[in-house]
């Protein structure tokens, strides 16, 4: 992966996401976005508030629920999803049956198919995939994530196999069976209306550098993978269906692409399955984006979400494009975090969308941010029902760098520093380090202020003796909020820490107390004890 | 030593260790409004002066209340600006004829104009800052005027204090009581820092036992008497070093001031206030427009039966009249909630075993270090089939793994209650939950092939709400040790493993494990 080949948002930078991660990075930007721009952020824990009404799944985990106010109205969001979208579209999203349908009354082209009860005889569904004609698409009619779905079966014997397997993994689904169409895997995202972002999904894939075999391609890939914020947990896996996907090309893992090949291992483009999404805003057809604008509008209600069109584009030329589903809660990930191409600001959208007031506002703080695991721990002990996030500073932010030398490690000196930050409206932290000096950061909108800090290292003497105080500009990231980060916490999470590293070292001395296990009883080293000895020998007669 | 109070029940073990101390008011109320099944949400509210002052709602639908420390939004700002200048408060209680001591804002610090405007006052008399906190600046007993100028000057040129009170002075004991709408729910007085001698034990041995003890009672948590200079003055007036064994059952003074904060102990005295004294006080109350509640100080004589209300606290701490360390404690937080959610009077969802309460460490992880603005509380959980058990087990299971699962049990099958880590690989659950629930639970952890030994027992204590994994295993100072004795040897076992691939006869035999490889298949 080229570091030129995609362009994300300066705003969104991976290191304040600190592993959030799927459905977590989608509430997050959109939460960040809103605070940011200076309205009231509060996380919620499962039926608080309005979202007893909204239909709203798997959220025994918070991190998923929030809500944002400007003084009059709050607007709440479950994940990507915001309370303008109606229950009865999220409803219609769900069944992709039903979606279908009202797509069909609104001279929507979909892919060609049929739904059949889960106990529909195998023979049923044969006659009528052979009807239709193959290649052919089959899924359940209720999932998600590309869990089920078996795409681009070319023969009968295939579907009768496909067939049993996914009425093993979902026994209780309808199963879908569609044409499948030929051409590019497009997921749009809409906004009242407009196309703000539109990305290519790949299906997995390697490009050949003519030494690596394909196993080593795959794992440099997922490498490459682990450093994007969407991709982490997306990893090219399934072994066993890329043998068979490749091997339909005469091809192993073991094989070595010539440079610049690119190998599928897979039809199947789901990002969370190992498929690559690219940024296609600018070059996809104004038919496409019309055609995703319609879509969401045939469907009262819907007021953003993803659709997700196959287009059939040769030499320039559209052949071919239909609509396959719509989702009202789409993942955001893909289309924040390209692997190649442009990122498309969707939170930005959104927020400029519910709360239009604050469109033209321009944000300049971009470098404050909040905690996201700090502020729904409380929720996820369920110790508490809502916390609100301290309010962002609005405006320019000025940050400076102090690194204090002297006496100045005193535990109460450092929290009278929270006082005067407090005081002068900052944020920041202090950090104790070796040898009794300290590292004080803080940001604020008054540069005024955040120059006057450095007086307030003098203002306790009894406590802190200062000798230097080294002032420098900060180009990082700021917390909100001030710690104190030699606190009592602080240090158990390091023992905590410590701990984890001893249960990893522990588990890995197992490891390697089982390899070495293996190669005592391997049989070659058995066999060649006579040979080991005669080594011996000789190293002794070499000394 | 027999026990010569009673607390309340409902706070017996409901109090967390981080709302010991000034905390015990704030946490009291809020825990009383939070077990009737009100919505209970802190704020954080940093004034630019930078100082923190905690804030805290309780609602009810549209009815919502903002106290700050003990006072509600609903008392008005009239009220505290005449309760914080003492000359106002005499004069609108006066004009209610409540018994107030006789006295006046002095015009002018000239010795003349001072002699002029106090000839109607009889000595001794009572100087004191116009809008003073606490005892600052408060002098008693000047018997003539010569100590009156001298103690003028001194609050004048030492004290900066320009606007000084002069009142007469009325013999007494100080007491506080806490008014709200027509009633006074409690009264308290205070005795000076002091010991009661055994007749075995030294001075400094009685006190080091009593500062023990004031350590773990909520009320006085933090409020030490230190012995310095100002105790061995004391004591020497009484013939006594911090090394004298006083007798059995003597008083020993230890200070001359009595607040609480400097070691005083509250003793109720609520039964020793007569009606009439009480109905003052609660005349007292009513007598600011838009006061309804208040802590009222006043000095009562039992031999002559005299008494006069000397001020009004908008937002007394009440943690004194919870923890007397004599006699009965009174529930002020349960008045508070029955006058302003009348409706919710009698309701009690803590009245199970185990009562459930909050946890008050997240002011300090989430408050005071300004990330979040506000923190609402849970609902009170209500579960008929309520059963709480405590179960111990051992597991090798990373403790991350482990915690997570429980966790998410506890989030599915809401239960309340904390895991802790007792020892290495030895844990401890108590449970709040549904009965079935929890049996359920239980045998889920025995079925577990990581978790074995499992072992349960009834458990009655107070549970906190939410799930909290503790680690008590922490600290130990083996564990550097014992990491970097591992780094050993997993280098050791690294070097060996590399040391068997490269050795000779290993890449000799690569051709016969080929072969082994392919006699197994």
């Amino acid at each position: 992966m080229n570091e030129q080949d995609n362009q994300w948002l300066d705003h969104l930078p991976p290191e304040i996401l600190d592993g959030i991660q799927g459905n977590y990075l989608d509430s997050y930007a959109i939460a960040l976005e809103g605070w940011r721009r200076g309205l009231t952020l509060k996380w919620h824990v499962k039926d608080n508030e309005k979202f007893k009404e909204m239909e709203t799944w798997f959220v025994d985990e918070p991190g998923q629920l929030f809500s944002l106010f400007n003084g009059q109205r709050t607007h709440y969001f479950f994940r990507s999803r915001g309370d303008l979208v109606s229950n009865e579209a999220v409803q219609i999203g769900k069944d992709k049956t039903a979606t279908k349908q009202i797509l069909k009354q609104h001279n929507i082209q979909v892919p060609e198919g049929k739904s059949f009860p889960n106990n529909t005889a195998k023979e049923d569904i044969i006659q009528y995939a052979k009807q239709i004609g193959f290649p052919i698409v089959i899924k359940p009619k209720d999932g998600s994530l590309g869990k089920g779905v078996f795409t681009y079966i070319l023969s009968e014997g295939e579907l009768d196999f496909s067939i049993n397997e996914l009425k093993a993994q979902f026994p209780h689904e309808d199963i879908i069976v569609e044409k499948h169409i030929e051409g590019d895997d497009l997921r749009l995202y809409v906004v009242d209306n407009q196309v703000v972002g539109a990305i290519k999904r790949l299906p997995p894939n390697v490009t050949g550098d003519g030494k690596s075999t394909i196993r080593e391609l795959v794992r440099q890939k997922n490498n490459d993978r682990k450093k994007n914020p969407r991709l982490i947990n997306c990893q090219i896996k399934n072994r066993k269906e890329i043998k068979e996907f490749i091997g339909r090309k005469g091809l192993t893992l073991d094989s070595i692409p010539e440079a610049g090949k690119q190998i599928f291992l897979s039809k199947k483009c789901n990002i969370s399955m190992g498929g690559d999404p690219i940024d296609v805003l600018d070059s996809i057809p104004n038919e496409v984006k019309e055609l995703a604008i319609q879509s969401l509008q045939s469907i009262p209600g819907l007021t953003h979400g993803a659709v997700d069109i196959l287009m059939n584009e040769t030499n320039g030329e559209l052949k071919k494009a239909a609509v396959l589903e719509i989702n009202p809660t789409a993942q955001l990930g893909g289309i924040l975090f390209p692997i190649k191409g442009k990122s498309r600001d969707i939170p930005k959208a959104l927020v400029d969308y519910y709360f239009p007031e604050t469109a033209p506002i321009t944000i300049d703080n971009y470098s404050m941010y909040f905690p996201f695991y700090d502020v729904i721990e409380p929720l996820i002990n369920r110790q508490s029902a809502v916390t609100t996030v301290t309010p962002a500073p609005v405006g320019k932010i000025y940050k400076k760098k102090y690194i204090v030398t002297g006496e100045v490690s005193n535990i109460g000196y450092h929290r009278g520093l929270r006082k005067q930050a407090f005081e002068r409206g900052l944020h920041g932290y202090v950090l104790g380090l070796e040898g009794g000096d300290m590292e004080v950061v803080v940001a604020g909108t008054d540069p005024e202020m955040v120059d006057d800090f450095e007086n307030g290292f003098y203002e306790d003497p009894e406590r802190g003796q200062v000798e230097y105080v080294y002032k420098s500009n900060f180009t990082g990231y700021v917390n909100i909020g001030f710690e104190v980060k030699r606190e009592l916490k602080t240090q158990i999470d390091e023992i905590k820490q410590m701990r984890k590293d001893l249960e990893r070292i522990e588990s890995d001395i197992k490891k390697s107390e089982k390899e070495r296990r293996k190669l005592e009883q391997s049989l070659s080293w058995k066999v060649s004890t006579p040979i080991r000895i005669v080594g011996g020998l000789v190293k002794k007669v070499k000394k | 030593m027999k026990k010569e109070y009673e607390w309340l029940p409902e706070l017996n073990g409901t109090i967390p260790n981080e709302a010991f101390g000034y905390a015990v008011s704030v946490y009291s109320i809020a825990y009383e409004a939070w077990r009737r099944g009100l919505t209970v949400s802190f704020k954080n509210i940093y004034h630019r002066s930078g100082k923190f002052e905690p804030r805290y709602s309780i609602s009810s639908g549209d009815n919502k209340l903002v106290f700050t420390h003990t006072r509600p939004n609903v008392v008005s700002k009239e009220a505290i600006d005449i309760c914080v200048n003492k000359q106002k408060t005499r004069e609108f209680l006066a004009e209610k004829n409540v018994n107030v001591p006789q006295g006046l804002v002095l015009s002018s610090l000239n010795e003349s104009e001072i002699k002029k405007s106090i000839n109607h006052l009889d000595f001794p008399l009572v100087i004191k800052p116009l809008d003073g906190k606490g005892g600052r600046g408060v002098i008693t007993g000047i018997d003539d005027f010569k100590e009156l100028f001298d103690n003028i000057n001194y609050l004048k040129n030492d004290l900066n204090i320009n606007e000084i009170i002069v009142e007469e002075y009325i013999e007494g004991e100080d007491y506080r009581a806490f008014v709200i709408g027509d009633k006074v729910i409690g009264a308290f007085r205070r005795l000076p820092p002091h010991v009661i001698g055994d007749g075995k034990n030294s001075i400094k041995e009685l006190l080091k036992r009593k500062n023990q003890i004031r350590v773990k009672i909520p009320g006085t948590y933090n409020m030490k008497v230190t012995i310095n200079e100002e105790v061995k003055r004391e004591l020497a007036k009484q013939d006594y070093n911090i090394n004298s064994i006083p007798s059995e059952g003597e008083f020993v003074r230890l200070k001359t001031k009595n607040n609480v904060s400097s070691g005083g102990d509250p003793i109720d005295a609520t039964q020793e206030l007569p009606e009439d004294v009480k109905k003052d006080l609660v005349q007292a109350v009513k007598s600011v427009p838009g006061l309804l509640q208040g802590g009222v100080d006043v000095i009562y004589d039992k031999s002559t039966g005299r008494h006069a209300v000397l001020e009004i606290n908008t937002r007394p701490s009440i943690r004194n009249h919870l923890y007397p360390i004599k006699g009965k404690a009174h529930p002020i937080p349960r008045a508070i909630i029955d006058y302003y959610f009348p409706e919710t009077t009698g309701i009690d969802y803590s009245e199970t075993t185990p009562r459930y309460y909050f946890d008050y460490v997240f002011v300090k992880e989430h408050i005071l270090n300004n990330r979040l603005k506000s923190f609402t509380l849970p609902d009170h959980p209500y579960e008929p089939n309520l059963i709480s058990r405590k179960i111990e087990f051992y597991s090798k299971q990373e403790i991350d793994k482990l915690q997570k699962f429980v966790r998410r049990r506890f989030h599915k099958m809401l239960f309340n209650g904390e895991l802790n880590l007792v020892k290495k690989n030895r844990y401890e659950i108590t449970i709040a939950g549904n009965s079935q629930d929890v049996a359920y639970f239980i045998d889920q952890l025995k079925s577990k092939k990581y978790i074995s030994k499992v072992k349960e027992s009834p458990y009655t204590k107070p549970i906190r709400v939410g799930f909290t994994f503790n680690d008590h295993y922490i600290g130990d100072s083996k564990m550097l040790k014992k990491v970097s004795q591992k780094d050993k040897e997993i280098r050791k076992l690294k070097k060996e493993i590399t040391k068997m691939k490269d050795s000779k006869s290993w890449k000799l035999t690569a051709p016969l494990r080929k072969l082994k490889n392919k006699i197994n298949k």
